[in-house]
C-alpha cells in the first residue's frame, strides 16, 4: 500500500518535471479586494458582506502548462471596519494550489489564462476591546478560481486573478454564534516575476 | 544574476515589504468600570444586528439604581415604533424567577414546605414521589433529585403550588405581592388581560384592567427570523402560569431586581437557598437553583435566568460580586435560540460573555 502511494507520487510528480528548464520559476506578489464574504465568527463591526483588502505573495513553479505553486495573502482588517469595537481582526491564507496554464509556457502568446486550486489553511487572529470574543484559530480551507497573465517583458507579466475560498467548519465558537467558519471571494491583481 | 532578473527581484521585495508594514489602528481598552459599561452598550447594538434581533431594550443597574438603559431598533417594525426602556415584551421564562419570589414568601412566611410532594397540590405530574423543590430545581424527574433537566411543563405544575399557599389564583397572587408592591406599572401579569375572560378580569380592579390594557396596547411587536428576514410572528399563548406569561419593561424589570437585592421580596435567607445550586443526589451541584442558574464566571457568580419562546426572549443576569445586573429584552427568539443556555452555562450567550468581559 505504502510502495503503491510512493510510486503514484512519484509519477506524479514526474509530470511536472520540465524537459528544459527556462523561466520555470516565479514570485507574484498580489493586492486585492475580497467579495461575498461570510463567516460564522462574532461580527462587532459588521463586516460580513463586504470587501475587505488583500496582500500577499505567491512563489511557483511552472515549467509547462501545469505548475505549482505556494501563496501566502492576508487580510490585516477582514473582521475590522471601524476599529471602534475590534482591535485586531485579520485573517490569513496558506495554500498551495496546482494551476494549468495555456498556451503553456514558451508559446509566444502575449495573453495566457489559467485556471487554479488547491488546498491549505486559514487563520483567524480576534480581538476585541473587552476581550469578550478573542479567538485564535486555524481552519483548513480550499480555494478555486483563475486568471490571466499579459507578458510584459520575457520575465515580468501582469496577472489579474479571480478565486473562492471556503474553509471547513471549526469548532463552535465559544460565546458566539455557531460554528467557526469562512468563506469569501477575492480579486486581485499583481505582477508576475519570472526566473 | 542578470540585470532583468535582478531589477525583477528588487521589484518584487519593494512591493511585498511596503504592503507588509501597515498600521495597527487598534486601541487600548478602557479601564474603569464606566468606561467598559458604556463600552459594552456598543456591543449590544452589534450584538443585536448579527442576531437579527428586530427590537431591544436594555438596562444595567447598579446599587438599586438603573445605571444606563436604552433601546435598539424596532418594537413595532411595520409601524416604525422604535425600542425603548419601557417597551413592554413578553419576558418568557423570566416569569419563572417569579414564581421563585413567591414560592419563598410562602416558605418565610411559614404556608409552604418545600420538601411537601408536588402530588399534594396538583395531579399535573401524575403520582411522582417528587416534592416542590425537586420541581422548583428542575430536578423532579425519576428518580426526583439525580439529575438536573431543564422543563418549563413540569416547571409549570407550581402554578398549582402558588395558588395553594398564598391562596390566591397566580396572576392575582403576582399582581398583589410583588407587581403593585414594587409599583411595576408596566408589568402585566398575562397578556389575556388585553380583553379578559368575566372570571379573570373579576380578580383585578377596573383602574388596574385599564393600565394592563394601555401597556398591552403599546407591547413589541413579535417577529421571526426565516431565510435571514424579518416576519411577523405569533404572540405566546396569553395566560400566565409559573412558567411563563408575564410582560414586562427592562425599567420595571430593574425595580424587581433592586427589591431581590433589599431583600424587600423573600427573606435574606430564603433569597441565597433560591440562588444556590442544588446539590444531586451523587453529591454534585446543579446548575440551577429553586428557579435560578447560578454558576461561577470570570466575573464572580452569576445568578441568571432566561427566556425563550420563538417570538420573544430574555435575559437577567446578575453579578452580585461585582453588584451589577444586565436586564435584556427581545422580539424575537435572537437572545436565547441559537445558544444552549438551558444547560446552565451563560457565557455561551455572546450578549452575557460581553457584558462579562465589561464588568470582570
Amino acid at each position: 500500500m505504502t510502495r503503491r502511494l510512493a510510486i503514484s507520487l512519484l509519477l506524479a510528480f514526474g509530470a511536472f518535471i520540465p524537459a528544459r528548464a527556462e523561466a520555470d520559476w516565479f514570485v507574484r506578489p498580489l493586492v486585492g479586494v475580497s467579495l461575498m464574504t461570510d463567516h460564522g465568527y462574532v461580527d462587532l463591526e459588521q463586516t460580513a458582506g463586504k470587501s475587505k483588502a488583500f496582500f500577499g505573495a505567491a512563489v511557483g513553479w511552472q515549467p509547462n502548462a501545469l505548475g505549482l505553486e505556494v501563496e501566502f495573502a492576508a487580510a490585516p482588517g477582514f473582521f475590522r471596519d471601524t476599529g471602534d469595537l475590534v482591535v485586531e481582526g485579520a485573517l490569513s491564507s496558506v495554500m498551495g494550489n496546482v494551476t494549468w496554464v495555456l498556451p503553456r509556457p514558451g508559446a509566444s502568446a502575449r495573453l495566457r489564462a489559467y485556471v487554479s486550486g488547491g488546498a491549505g489553511v486559514i487563520r483567524v487572529s480576534l480581538r476585541d476591546r473587552l476581550e469578550a470574543f478573542a479567538s485564535r484559530s486555524t481552519l483548513i480551507a480550499g480555494n478555486a478560481g483563475g486568471g490571466i497573465a499579459v507578458r510584459v517583458t520575457p520575465r515580468i507579466h501582469i496577472n489579474g486573478d479571480a478565486r473562492y475560498f471556503k474553509s471547513q467548519f471549526g469548532d463552535h465558537d465559544q460565546g458566539g454564534f455557531g460554528e467557526e467558519f469562512v468563506s469569501f471571494a477575492r480579486v486581485s491583481g499583481g505582477i508576475v516575476f519570472r526566473f | 544574476m542578470s540585470r532583468s532578473r535582478a531589477a525583477a527581484v528588487l521589484a518584487a521585495a519593494l512591493m511585498f515589504g511596503g504592503l507588509v508594514g501597515l498600521p495597527d489602528l487598534g486601541a487600548q481598552a478602557p479601564g474603569d468600570r464606566d468606561a467598559r459599561i458604556a463600552l459594552f452598550a456598543r456591543y449590544v447594538d452589534a450584538l443585536r444586528a448579527q442576531a437579527g434581533i428586530p427590537g431591544l431594550s436594555a438596562a444595567i443597574t447598579a446599587g438599586g439604581q438603573i445605571l444606563w438603559e436604552a433601546g435598539f431598533g424596532l418594537a413595532d417594525v411595520e409601524a416604525r415604533v422604535v425600542a425603548a426602556p419601557d417597551t413592554p415584551y413578553r419576558i418568557a421564562s423570566l416569569t419563572k424567577t417569579f414564581t421563585s419570589a413567591l414560592l419563598m414568601q410562602c416558605h418565610d412566611a411559614g404556608t409552604l414546605t418545600l420538601d411537601l410532594p408536588i402530588r399534594n397540590y396538583t395531579a399535573a405530574l401524575g403520582d411522582t414521589p417528587a416534592s416542590v423543590r425537586h420541581v422548583l430545581s428542575m430536578t423532579s424527574e425519576s428518580p426526583p433529585g439525580s439529575q438536573y433537566r431543564y422543563d418549563g411543563n413540569r416547571f409549570g405544575a407550581l402554578t398549582a403550588v402558588v395558588e395553594g399557599c398564598t391562596g390566591e389564583p397566580y396572576r392575582a397572587a403576582l399582581a398583589s405581592r410583588i407587581l403593585n408592591r414594587l409599583a411595576m406599572v408596566d408589568s402585566v401579569p398575562g397578556q389575556d388581560l388585553m380583553a379578559p375572560a368575566p372570571e379573570v378580569a373579576a380578580l383585578f380592579e377596573a383602574a388596574a384592567l385599564d393600565r394592563y390594557r394601555r401597556v398591552l396596547s403599546r407591547i413589541a411587536k413579535p417577529y421571526v427570523l426565516r431565510d435571514g428576514r424579518t416576519q411577523l410572528g405569533e404572540y405566546p399563548p396569553p395566560g400566565i402560569g409559573a412558567s411563563a406569561g408575564l410582560i414586562s419593561t427592562v425599567r420595571d424589570l430593574a425595580r424587581y431586581d433592586a427589591a431581590l437585592d433589599a431583600r424587600v421580596l423573600v427573606s435574606q435567607e430564603s433569597q441565597s437557598l433560591a440562588w444556590t445550586p442544588f446539590v444531586l443526589t451523587n453529591q454534585r451541584p446543579s446548575p440551577y437553583g429553586l428557579g435560578w442558574f447560578s454558576q461561577p464566571t470570570a466575573a464572580g457568580r452569576a445568578i441568571w435566568h432566561y427566556g425563550l419562546w420563538p417570538t420573544f426572549s430574555s435575559l437577567l443576569l446578575k453579578l452580585p460580586e461585582r453588584g451589577v445586573t444586565l436586564i435584556l429584552l427581545a422580539n424575537s427568539d435572537g437572545l436565547s435560540a441559537r445558544f444552549p443556555l438551558a444547560a446552565g452555562d451563560v457565557t455561551v450567550s455572546p450578549f452575557a460573555r460581553a457584558f462579562i468581559a465589561a464588568v470582570r
